[in-house]
């Protein structure tokens, strides 16, 4: 019952899979090799201590954001279709967030 | 299951094994919630630590004094790499490839392993060198965050070993491809915000 049968149309679906899986391999490959960049820039900014201490926060935190968007966009394929809600919730946590940090830095000495 | 869902030619099972039923679907969607709670979550325990960096702490405790490069720059390496090694388990989850998923799980739960062990070894250097809990609000805004962080991960991989064990013989299926997935979830999420620690508590500690 499950067997398909091998006809033409069979083997170019199998080929259309394996080229779309290729992609997708490419791409996470891609997405990890920034990560690692991003993570030797920030850690070797400190080592060598390129920066004066008042930029070194905002370029790290830079960084930081740039490979969390990788993670959560192309690890977590957070972008998929029909995860509008997915991504709302995600962006009102992140907002609450920034907010809450904020607040504690603050109030906070 | 309601009614039977529709399986991809070649890999067998559905095209997303995760999404394809109702109560799959009902998972994916709570747990990226779930994450957006923890967003918050995590960023209360930042904003704490944050205020109160170096708070109380002697000079030979302070962050820019104890904080070692090396060994923070290896578990970066260790649980960025394992976050890679969980998407190619479920890429694989995905072609209907139990072996190679299972494969790929146990590196994953391998790095999580040596990334754990490195953070219980920091740990107990800075006991011995004075710097406790109780020693200072840095101290206690420290290890709250970084705990809080590590106890996630030790969840993280005891969550996964359970599910490896309980299908270790199993096919993948739609009923075991969403909780397989959501655990991804889980550990890609340990990695976003160990990459907030390491940024913020770790190097921006070493320069300030």
């Amino acid at each position: 019952m499950e067997k398909q049968p091998m006809n033409e149309s069979h083997k170019q679906l199998e080929l259309e899979v394996k080229a779309e899986s290729r992609r997708e391999y490419q791409l996470q490959l891609i997405s990890f090799a920034m990560m690692i960049l991003l993570t030797f820039v920030a850690f070797g900014a400190v080592y060598a201590e390129l920066m004066p201490v008042w930029a070194a926060g905002g370029f790290l935190i830079i960084l930081a954001i740039i490979q969390v968007f990788l993670q959560l966009y192309i690890f977590m394929h957070m972008n998929n279709r029909g995860n509008t809600w997915i991504v709302g919730m995600m962006w009102l946590g992140i907002f609450v967030a920034i907010i809450t940090v904020a607040a504690l830095r603050l109030l906070i000495w | 299951m309601a009614h039977a869902v529709e399986k991809h030619p070649v890999t067998g099972i559905p095209a997303n094994p995760e999404k394809a039923t109702l109560e799959g679907k009902n998972k994916y969607v709570a747990f990226w919630f779930f994450l957006g709670g923890e967003t918050v979550l995590f960023a209360s325990l930042f904003g704490t630590y944050v205020g109160l960096l170096n708070s109380g702490a002697p000079e030979e405790l302070r962050s820019y004094n104890i904080f070692e490069m090396g060994l923070v720059f290896l578990m970066t390496m260790l649980l960025l790499t394992s976050s890679l090694t969980s998407v190619l388990a479920m890429m694989n989850m995905k072609a209907n490839n139990p072996g190679r998923m299972k494969f790929w799980l146990i590196v994953t739960l391998l790095l999580g392993a040596g990334f754990l062990g490195a953070e219980i070894y920091e740990f107990i250097h800075y006991y011995h060198i004075g710097h406790t809990f109780t020693s200072s609000a840095f101290g206690s805004a420290f290890y709250t965050l970084v705990g809080f962080h590590g106890a996630h991960v030790t969840f993280g991989l005891l969550w996964i070993t359970t599910l490896l064990i309980r299908n270790w013989n199993r096919p993948i299926d739609v009923y075991n491809a969403p909780k397989f997935y959501v655990s991804s979830l889980y550990w890609h999420f340990i990695d976003v915000v160990w990459v907030f620690i390491f940024s913020i508590v770790y190097l921006l500690g070493m320069v300030s």
